[in-house]
């Protein structure tokens, strides 16, 4: 096992952050004891500091909080030997793990590896910023690396292992998405960040940035002092971290807290005490007291709750089930209606179906349903934003390269893969033209993903009897609050509406929520019901757009009554040709969910549910859609399949 | 090392001072330009409103540069400031760099650019010919100093976005992937366009951009009339036209220059720091950037009107352009806000 020594192998195209030498090419950090407010993530990564092992800390807060100035900060003051190694969002396998080094290996012959990053960060810091941004792939590498302490690394018939045992600092914006519960859990301590609410502290925050701004060394040279005396804490409280006692009690107590926050597994608990016993070693205390370990529960406990609503919150006793938590919050939130859909509903008797025939109604966009995935970052439930978006393999060459692979599939040739692939057998080959010579077996491919939103096509009927009974302003809530969600995320959405003789693609797949807007407020009902040519429309753009992506897994959200009237060939029965056409609709990977929003009446004639069957579909009435939400039904839909 | 000469047949820009109307987008150009911290302009409009062609001309007003010799990454020949690691070793190693003048380039990234040619990549020359390893700068190492121009962003790839911000937002390009590891730093001025009908930008994203303009196609008839005439004249006679101009340009180069100088000198006084951050939690924006940037693209457009001290009309000019695109507005609402209601009529 050949051990890496630190700082000795860097090759000089090489470069990093390292601790100790920030000052060389790199731009100065802003100090971290400049920083103005956000005590507690200050507090959780002075306290990771001393104890490294620890596991990290995770820092969640909205855009333009000081997140990266913070971790960034931190390397200024860190304690020891050890490297702050930034990882780059498009940063590949190779040099994460490491790989092998091709520049020794073709002018020497020796197969040597190169240390990747995660190597580097051994006894400091590895830093992500927008950890949820991560390839998994990425992401399953540094958690190995995380959990074991070490990197193995089997290159061309040799193996090698490297001690890799570091924080872990990540930033994310819960807007952007979620993390795993396996990357959560590894990190020791969790905070949370908001714009600072003082405005007097607001204003002394904007002074110290402009002056940083206007001269970073002179501003570094002023908080020096004060920078040196925190390091210099840091660095007693690491050293004194073994003299401080973990009573019995102390560690009862942590055990308590965890449980009653539902917090799975040991970690929780360990995070806790090792948290309280670096503030105790902080603040020269000689033994963890009660007060320690109040003021760091809420940071270990956090991102491990098993509710994750509303960190503020009492959380409820664990529960045997294991819900997602998005799920459960949904279930126990009831459903919001704005006020006039309530009373419409209480209300008097609905008029009388009609099919107005040549009778346009524009109907209003009711407010979209409440629903609490609408927009996580505001309603506390920071891991809400459900259904995942898929990062997987892309054909056509698009996508980030992350890691290269042997198997010859045609794909885009991997060429820092390849040469490494090539390098040891150089002295072996004839080079009297070339100073590399490859041969076909060491050709590598790349291996590239990329994260797809998703499609959802929407067939509302637009018939007459649809314009009664406000249906209308039913189905285009519904569909807000769906398009919502696709305005944080990437989805697309597009849009078929059927009345009078014809359907018509109104939007063709869009993610902008502009047009799908107004396309929805400009949606025209009244006359005739022509649901064999809405679901044949809506089918042919899904086609177009699987043609273009095979993967795509598309969903088809019919809205409607189910009381076609107008055949899509002339003479036919309209009722049986919509049954005899749906063996056709019944496309590969795409999903249908029928709503049916003939609800209430006492006239149903469960046409609609007849047709979610023949479709292999899922089938809901539309006020069972208000109590439960489109966006998590459609989110289903999904997860079904994946 | 490449050069990154280029000859001099490029065609010429239509004169930025020749664009009829669009004040807003102007200014927002113009005080990215003096402060280049305010990191960037997101110009919102339809197509054929003059977004490309002001992006284009600004850089024929601009200041020029100094730069080291041969450095693909454009460092200022100064030991002071931010330097490649090539440019830290010259210095380091007592070497005086060749300082140059360079004009102010718009580097500009192809939606459909790939991750390696943004970040740079294994130097393949070097690796096949003398089995070395070595960086090859991309399009964030030409940026670095200049104006990084995204046409349509919101169609670039949702991980190059990430990735272009992420530098946009440290200085710095930090390289780990195809077997190299390098970092040097990608300073530039984010000029993104993007037409809303096409698709949005994540909310996060926005955020990311300084300043943000709403431009929209003339409706006055004469207006419309003298922009016809403008291009069809400068279509017919590039040269004479771009020389009409000239005296004016050269005019608003020496503006800006000046500013920039004047600019660490703008006094921002406690008041106005007490509205800033009045307005920020008035309207409730995410985070501190709105603060910061309202307070930099105050300061640059009292230095753009020669002043040391900010003014309130200074607020209100980047509460305009900093605010729009950082409000908490529901999904659907459309990115309008009246200044009048939060600052109170002028």
């Amino acid at each position: 096992m050949a051990r890496f020594q630190q700082g000795t192998e860097s090759p000089e195209h090489m470069h990093r952050l390292n601790l100790k030498t920030t000052s060389t090419a790199l731009p100065a950090v802003f100090p971290f004891s400049a920083l103005v407010g956000q005590e507690e993530m200050k507090k959780a990564l002075l306290l990771t500091a001393v104890d490294p092992s620890l596991g990290g800390v995770l820092i969640l807060g909205e855009r333009g909080t000081a997140k990266s100035t913070a971790a960034r900060g931190l390397a200024n003051v860190w304690p020891g030997q050890g490297k702050f190694v930034t990882l780059p969002l498009g940063a590949t396998e190779d040099r994460v793990v490491g790989g092998l080094d091709f520049e020794k290996a073709i002018t020497s012959g020796k197969v040597k590896p190169e240390p990747g990053l995660l190597a580097k960060a051994d006894q400091g810091v590895l830093y992500l910023d927008e950890i949820n941004l991560l390839d998994e792939h990425l992401a399953a590498l540094i958690l190995d690396a995380a959990s074991s302490g070490w990197v193995f690394l089997e290159r061309e018939g040799v193996s090698w292992s490297y001690p890799s045992e570091f924080a872990l600092i990540g930033t994310m914006n819960p807007e952007e998405g979620q993390l795993s519960p396996q990357l959560l859990d590894r990190f020791g301590l969790a905070v949370q960040v908001k714009a600072e609410p003082d405005p007097a502290l607001r204003q002394e925050l904007i002074r110290r940035r402009l002056r940083f701004e206007a001269d970073p060394r002179d501003f570094a040279i002023e908080w020096e002092n004060k920078e040196r005396s925190l390091a210099l804490g840091l660095k007693q409280a690491r050293d004194g971290l073994d003299r401080v006692k973990v009573g019995p009690r102390m560690r009862n107590l942590a055990g308590r807290l965890a449980a009653e926050a539902g917090a799975a597994g040991q970690r929780a608990e360990l995070s806790m005490i090792k948290a309280a016993r670096a503030l105790a070693a902080l603040e020269g205390a000689e033994a963890i007291q009660w007060e320690h370990l109040r003021e760091v529960a809420g940071m270990a406990l956090l991102h491990r709750r098993r509710q994750m609503a509303d960190p503020g919150k009492q959380t409820r006793k664990s529960r045997p089930d294991k819900h997602y938590p998005a799920e459960q919050q949904e279930l126990e939130k009831p459903p919001q209606v704005s006020e006039p859909e309530a009373r419409q509903e209480r209300g008097t008797p609905s008029p009388v179906d009609g099919e107005a025939q040549g009778q346009e109604k524009i109907h209003g966009v009711n407010s979209p349903f409440a629903l609490s995935s609408v927009d996580p970052g505001r309603h506390g439930g920071w891991l809400i934003s459900s259904g995942r978006r898929l990062k997987r393999e892309t054909k056509d060459g698009s996508g980030r390269y992350i890691r290269a692979s042997m198997e010859r599939l045609g794909r885009e040739i991997a060429l820092d893969a390849t040469f490494r692939a090539a390098a040891p057998f150089q002295n072996q080959r004839d080079r009297s033209v070339l100073n590399l010579v490859i041969h076909s077996s060491d050709i590598r491919e790349k291996i590239k993903v990329k994260t797809t939103g998703r499609l959802v096509v929407f067939v509302v009927d637009g018939s007459g009897s649809m314009g009664s009974l406000l249906r209308m302003q039913e189905a285009k809530a519904a569909i807000l609050s769906l398009l919502a969600e696709a305005y944080q995320k990437r989805d697309r959405v597009g849009m078929v509406s059927f009345r009078g003789y014809e359907a018509e693609l109104l939007l063709p797949p869009t993610n902008s929520v502009e047009l799908a807007n107004r396309c929805l407020e400009e949606l025209p009902t009244g006359g005739k019901t022509p649901l064999a040519h809405g679901l044949i429309k809506a089918a042919q753009v899904v086609m177009t757009e699987l043609r273009r992506d095979p993967k795509l897994n598309p969903l088809i959200v019919l809205l409607s009554d189910g009381k076609p009237n107008i055949p899509f060939v002339i003479g036919a029965e309209p009722w049986d040709e919509v049954m005899g056409l749906t063996s056709q609709l019944r496309l590969p990977g795409l999903t249908w969910l029928v709503v049916d929003t003939d609800w209430g009446h006492y006239l149903s004639f469960g046409m609609c549910r007849q047709l979610a069957e023949q479709l292999n579909g899922t089938y809901i009435k539309l006020d069972e859609l208000r109590s439960q939400g489109l966006v998590k039904l459609v989110n289903q839909g999904f997860q079904k399949r994946s | 090392m490449k050069s990154t000469g280029k000859s001099s047949n490029i065609p010429l820009n239509y004169p930025f001072l020749a664009i009829v109307g669009q004040d807003p987008m102007k200014l927002a150009l113009i005080l990215n330009v003096i402060d280049p911290s305010l990191s960037g302009v997101l110009i919102r409009g339809e197509k054929g409103t003059a977004k490309s062609t002001a992006v284009r001309g600004l850089a024929d007003i601009l200041p020029d540069l100094k730069v080291t010799s041969g450095c693909p990454f454009n460092c200022p020949p100064d030991p002071r400031a931010d330097l490649c690691p090539e440019c830290r070793e010259m210095w380091d190693s007592g070497e005086k760099p060749e300082p140059l003048k360079s004009k102010v380039k718009v580097v500009e990234l192809p939606v459909g650019a790939t991750e390696d040619r943004v970040l740079g990549s294994l130097d393949l020359e070097e690796a096949i010919k003398a089995g070395k390893r070595a960086f090859s700068p991309g399009i964030l190492a030409k940026a670095n100093r200049n104006i990084l121009y995204v046409d349509e962003v919101n169609l670039l790839d949702d991980h190059l976005v990430d990735i272009l911000l992420d530098s946009a937002a440290m200085g710095l390009n930090i390289v780990e992937r195809e077997g190299v590891s390098y970092t040097h730093p990608a300073k530039f001025t984010l000029v993104g366009t993007m037409n809303p009908e096409e698709g949005d930008l994540r909310p996060q994203l926005l955020d990311r951009f300084g300043l943000c303009v709403q431009v929209e196609g003339i409706n006055d008839p004469l207006a419309r009339a003298e922009v016809v005439k403008r291009r069809l004249a400068f279509e017919a006679n590039p040269k004479s036209f771009a020389r009409a101009h000239n005296q004016a340009g050269r005019e608003l180069k020496k503006k800006i220059a000046q500013a920039k100088r004047i600019l660490n000198k703008v006094e921002t006084g406690e008041r106005v720091l007490e509205e800033v951050v009045n307005i920020s939690v008035k309207v409730g924006t995410d985070g501190h950037r709105a603060d910061l940037t309202m307070i930099k693209a105050a300061r640059a457009a009292a230095a753009f009107d020669s002043r040391k001290v900010v003014e309130p009309r200074d607020l209100r000019t980047a509460a305009l352009l900093a605010l729009p695109h950082r409000l908490k507005r529901k999904p659907f609402e459309e990115m309008v806000f009246d200044l009048d209601k939060i600052l109170g009529p002028e």
